[in-house]
């Protein structure tokens, strides 16, 4: 990934922490939930979709009710902590100055693998809980 | 000694090999040294052509949009159209990726473009879509649900407020849209072992192949976006190819993988409208 700044513009990882500052100020004061969005494919199948619960988990985390988040999708919870989190410590590093930590290919990756992996792994939990219901 | 001029075909006198004039037509004539070692035989690849890694484009160069100050933004915007959507190969293997910025822009506009025709298509029709969207809704299965909702309104363009919004959104929607795909793209190409140049890459491509997305303008609701979003798909998967250096195999992979995701959404959608739309037909019938 790029490196942060280049001639004082942001670079791809300012970008990327905006999305996810702007994500949780979209969680917290918009009113996501009362656009009642139901998802074709649990509409089809009864089934939720790989993504579905993503909404209520990042509204939920931003109000404080981590069991809520949790419940509504793992990944989800995991994905809108991650993100806050990331802004946060993008800022204290573009405040302090110091370059974006460099990480080997591997090391992406890994990382990668380990997303896409999580991904499935809640899809297959949710799958789960759904039938158990 | 007694040289001959290949472009004259006269002979001269000279007393020294390399690179001299000839004394009757002037032009450069470069005289071997037969004493000279030969050159060395080029040294064999590391890589075969294409593996990931090596350089293929013998030179990189900027999208004519990197040089619309000079050219001006509609010719430079076209040019770049024209090369991302037409000839996507040639394009994306020579194309510089040191400058993601450029590639956004060029995203970001595109795409706001399109969804302002398509709010301005919206709110044209809006009354009537309203009164299809509602009728169909009638006739799914816990449709009822959505009745008089924000999702009917916004989907129709009821209000001038939503209209407003989405005029004003647009862009940043757009910019969200780019960077969250190109992430995406991004985690499939690292775990398919196609992301050798690393994120600017990825998101050059996105970038420049949201290009197509503005085939969504079009005054045809729905298919527009059907060709644009199939077009965008063809142009990112050649763009990672030749931009990541991969090959088709991996790069078609790591475009469609996602899409298979949000095609089991769109196939489970597209069965609701049919099945809503063929009871209308045995209720209306």
């Amino acid at each position: 990934m790029a490196a942060g700044r280049r001639g004082g513009r942001p670079g791809i990882p300012e970008v990327f922490a905006l999305i996810g500052a702007a994500s949780f100020l979209a969680a917290r004061f918009l009113p996501l939930l009362g656009i009642h969005s139901e998802c074709p494919f649990r509409l089809a199948t009864g089934l939720p979709c790989a993504t579905c619960g993503m909404t209520h988990a990042f509204v939920a985390l931003a109000r404080g009710d981590l069991a809520g988040a949790w419940a509504a999708s793992p990944l989800g919870a995991g994905l809108a902590g991650g993100a806050w989190l990331y802004a946060l410590l993008d800022l204290a590093r573009v405040g302090l100055g110091l370059p974006w930590p460099s990480l080997p290919q591997r090391a992406w990756r890994a990382l990668a693998v380990a997303t896409l992996s999580a991904a499935a792994l809640n899809w297959a939990w949710m799958l789960w809980c759904a039938r158990m219901a | 000694m007694l040289a001959r001029c290949v472009h004259c075909q006269k002979t001269f006198d000279t007393d020294r090999f390399g690179v001299q004039p000839c004394p009757h037509c002037g032009q450069q004539v470069h005289l071997a040294d037969p004493t000279a070692p030969p050159p060395a035989p080029p040294a064999p690849a590391a890589y075969p052509p294409g593996a990931p890694g090596v350089p293929w484009a013998a030179a990189e160069a900027d999208a004519p949009f990197a040089q619309r100050a000079t050219l001006g933004w509609v010719r430079a915007y076209l040019d770049t159209w024209k090369l991302a959507c037409l000839q996507p190969s040639l394009f994306f293997r020579s194309v510089k990726i040191t400058s993601p910025g450029n590639a956004v822009l060029f995203g970001v506009i595109s795409m706001t473009v399109a969804s302002w025709f398509q709010t301005l298509y919206g709110a044209l029709m809006g009354a009537a879509t309203r009164g299809m969207f509602q009728e169909i809704l009638k006739q799914v299965p816990q449709g009822d649900r959505f009745q008089d909702t924000w999702v009917v309104q916004w989907m129709a363009g009821a209000t001038a407020i939503g209209t407003v919004a989405q005029l004003i959104a647009a862009p940043f929607v757009s910019l969200v849209w780019i960077f969250i795909w190109a992430g995406i793209y991004q985690l499939f190409l690292l775990v398919l072992g196609a992301a050798s140049r690393g994120f600017e890459a990825t998101l050059t491509v996105v970038g420049y192949a949201s290009g197509a997305l503005l085939i969504g303008a079009a005054p045809v609701p729905g298919l527009a976006n059907l060709v644009a979003g199939t077009w965008f798909i063809f142009a990112a998967s050649i763009g990672f190819r030749e931009a990541q250096r991969t090959t088709s195999a991996k790069a078609w992979a790591a475009t469609s993988l996602p899409f298979l995701a949000v095609c089991l959404c769109c196939c489970a959608a597209g069965w609701l409208m049919i099945f809503g739309l063929s009871s209308l037909k045995v209720h209306g019938g």
